[in-house]
């Protein structure tokens, strides 16, 4: 059984793809991470390598676009274990055909590839709306804990938003910063400690937007089933009104 | 600066307001603070399951109307606050800029006359558009009977604007709330609908970009599903609302005998709203959902319900329907349909392929074939009785993930 191991990336994909095709051969499966060897396991050491991962970059452009690239690497931002060979094997039918095939949902990887795109554009779009900003001396500050590595998608929105703010979105959990200075976004890693020292008029609106949170409820109507549908509790730690 | 006391008051008499969607504009930044998102933006959820969008507050709840089903009624014995225009605003910005918030739902009870409390309300988001730069979503509820110049100007500001219809029909509004009349209501819909018409033709995007909606109370008085379907119908015809919305009466301390005691159930609003999207979005008219004098089935949604009196309509092929006949099938939505129809370019489906793309077979086998092929039941009674019982698992879950209006429609048309 052949693995092929990568560093996980689009261009450590993008080479894979290549190996595929130069010595042809299919493998069973695509792993960045660790993974449970059986005995007859092959693995195969990828190495990235940007100029070869050019290329594949250009020859899926010319099955769909530089849209088909970007939407076709898109679940390797997902924490899903099976995201790189799923990825793989949806660019390899693609390269393969000559076409995109990111519609044919009667490829069970093609689906699946599909529900990653989906579960990781939602979260997105969740987290539009859950973030929660911080007023602190120099700018705003806002941490979460995203299940999908998207703190860059993340943040353009709120550079398009709040134009003339200096902000921080921090997310926690893989110790990386989205930085917006007023002009231009930028995500750096951070392994240090962020301290950030509150305005003095936060803690003032942080009640008052608690007192609204609690008055816009409709008591008779309780129903928190459909909260957790909708707010998973996960997200809450993060949000000032569940503080 | 509102203080806590004040916002509680203000929030909790606008909180029965049920829309609080921030859809429909995509304004963009242009200086300032804030854009709109086209489809919306959910921030928060409360504990009843609702979303928090806009934060909807009143000016005030001083009323000088008494409309028996509402809180703020001049009869009412509660609590009563007003804000000022500039409190208003900075806690919009405040709010706004951590992100708590999409933008602003304003309203306002009848604090001395229509014009006064009009004068205010523009008097706000006049100030929150110029002064403060707010460039986000504001949905301004319009006031009945306020000078029509006034409106007209608010409209140029906000993004959408409502006029409630408040009940089904005039007979009830004339018992429910003496004051107001459905004339007072229609006409500035009226009004509104024409100028944003003329508006859009001068290429003037200003003006009301994300329309009107409106909103009616439902379990108050007697009209039947039928009836509110076919009024709702009209208000999208005739004034080109975006949005009709049905808020379920919850009695708010009342001992009038003319208003019921226990609230409306969940199910019938739900039905109802099922029954609005078939309108919308599934080309159904109203009169092909139910007669003026029946009530939706509580069994099924009104689009099985619609399917079970039509058979001689299906089954239809899958792999050659065109996409406005699969959503009809029960158990095919708009996102199943769009990737039925994308995946048959590639090659021809079967009910294997189907199940994988979540297709719920469990009902829609009754009314489809692939390539020919056809495996469900053909006798209405007994497809009726095979539905019910694939229903009735799924039914309570279904039930608590659509009673929010707003997410169930982002879930069905598949954006966020
Ligand atoms: S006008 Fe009627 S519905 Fe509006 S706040 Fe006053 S009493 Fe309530």
């Amino acid at each position: 059984m052949l693995i092929y191991k990568c560093d996980g990336t689009a261009e450590g994909v993008s080479c894979c793809l290549y190996d595929s095709f130069v010595n042809k051969r299919v493998p069973e499966a695509v792993y960045s991470g660790s993974f449970q060897p059986s005995f007859d396991t092959e693995v195969v050491n990828i190495a990235t390598d940007k100029a070869i991962a050019e290329r594949v970059r250009r020859g899926i452009a010319k099955c769909g676009g530089i849209w088909l690239y970007s939407e076709l690497f898109l679940p390797l931002r997902s924490y899903d274990g099976l995201r790189e060979s799923v990825t793989f094997s949806v660019a390899r039918r693609c390269l393969e055909e000559r076409r995109s095939v990111v519609t044919d949902y009667t490829d069970a990887n093609v689906l699946y590839h599909r529900d990653l795109c989906e579960k990781i554009r939602k979260e997105v779009h969740r987290i539009h709306g859950f973030l929660r900003f911080s007023e602190c001396v120099g700018g705003l500050y806002a941490h979460f804990e995203p299940d999908n590595d998207i703190v860059d998608l993340v943040a353009p929105h709120f550079a398009e938003r709040f134009p003339s703010e200096k902000f921080i979105i921090h997310d926690t959990k893989r110790n990386l910063l989205a930085v917006y200075d007023g002009k231009s976004l930028k995500t750096v890693v951070n392994d240090y400690p962020v301290t950030v020292y509150l305005s003095t008029e936060e803690e003032n609106f942080r009640k008052l937007w608690k007192t609204y949170f609690s008055s816009v409820n409709i008591e008779s109507r309780k129903n928190e089933k459909l909260q957790n549908n909708y707010l998973p509790r996960r997200y809450r730690k993060n949000m000032t009104e569940f503080e | 600066m509102l203080d806590e006391e004040r916002l509680k008051i203000l929030t909790e008499s606008a909180k029965y307001d049920v829309s609080c969607s921030s859809s429909g504009s995509d304004r963009r930044n242009v200086g300032g603070t804030g854009n709109a998102a086209y489809g919306g933006i959910c921030h928060s959820f409360t504990q009843d399951g609702r979303c928090i969008s806009l934060m909807k507050i009143l000016l005030s709840n001083k009323c000088v109307y008494n409309c028996l089903y509402c809180v703020n009624r001049r009869s009412n014995d509660v609590p009563r606050a007003s804000a000022t225009p500039d409190e208003i605003c900075m806690l919009v910005m405040s709010f706004y800029k951590r992100n708590y918030i999409e933008g602003l739902f304003l309203s306002s009870a009848i604090e001395k006359s229509p014009d006064h409390t009009m004068e205010l309300l523009l008097e706000t988001v006049t100030r929150l558009r110029k002064l403060y730069g707010f460039n986000g979503y504001i949905h301004l509820k319009g006031i009945p009977g306020a000078d029509s110049l006034l409106l007209e100007r608010a409209a140029n500001l906000v993004d959408r604007m409502s006029f409630n219809i408040e009940l089904p029909s005039e007979k009830s509004l004339r018992l429910l709330a003496p004051q107001k009349s459905a004339s007072a209501i229609l006409t500035p819909m009226k009004e509104m609908a024409e100028s944003r018409f003329a508006a859009r033709a001068e290429n003037n995007k200003k003006f009301l970009p994300a329309g009107q909606t409106t909103q009616m109370i439902v379990g108050a008085s007697p009209e039947h599903d039928g009836r509110i379907i076919r009024l709702t119908e009209a208000l999208y015809k005739k004034y080109s609302l975006k949005r009709v919305y049905f808020s379920s009466y919850v009695p708010t301390n009342t001992t009038t005998p003319l208003l019921p005691t226990t609230p409306v159930g969940l199910l019938r609003e739900h039905r109802l709203y099922q029954a609005d999207w078939l309108l919308r979005f599934y080309g159904f008219s109203a009169a092909e959902i139910l007669d003026s004098d029946e009530d939706l089935d509580v069994n099924f949604d009104p689009k099985c319900g619609w399917a079970l009196k039509h058979m001689e309509n299906f089954p239809v092929e899958i792999n050659t329907a065109p996409p406005e006949m699969l959503v009809r099938v029960p158990g095919i939505g708009f996102v199943t349909a769009n990737k039925i129809v994308r995946a048959r370019k590639f090659s021809s489906l079967d009910f294997n392929d189907l199940y994988k793309m979540r297709v719920v077979m469990k009902r829609a086998v009754h009314f489809i074939t692939c390539n020919g092929k056809f495996c469900g039941q053909t006798r209405p009674a007994a497809v009726k009785n095979l539905l019910l019982l694939a229903d009735r698992a799924q039914n309570a879950e279904q039930l608590s993930l659509f009673s929010s209006p707003e997410i169930s429609t982002s879930a069905l048309i598949g954006q966020f």
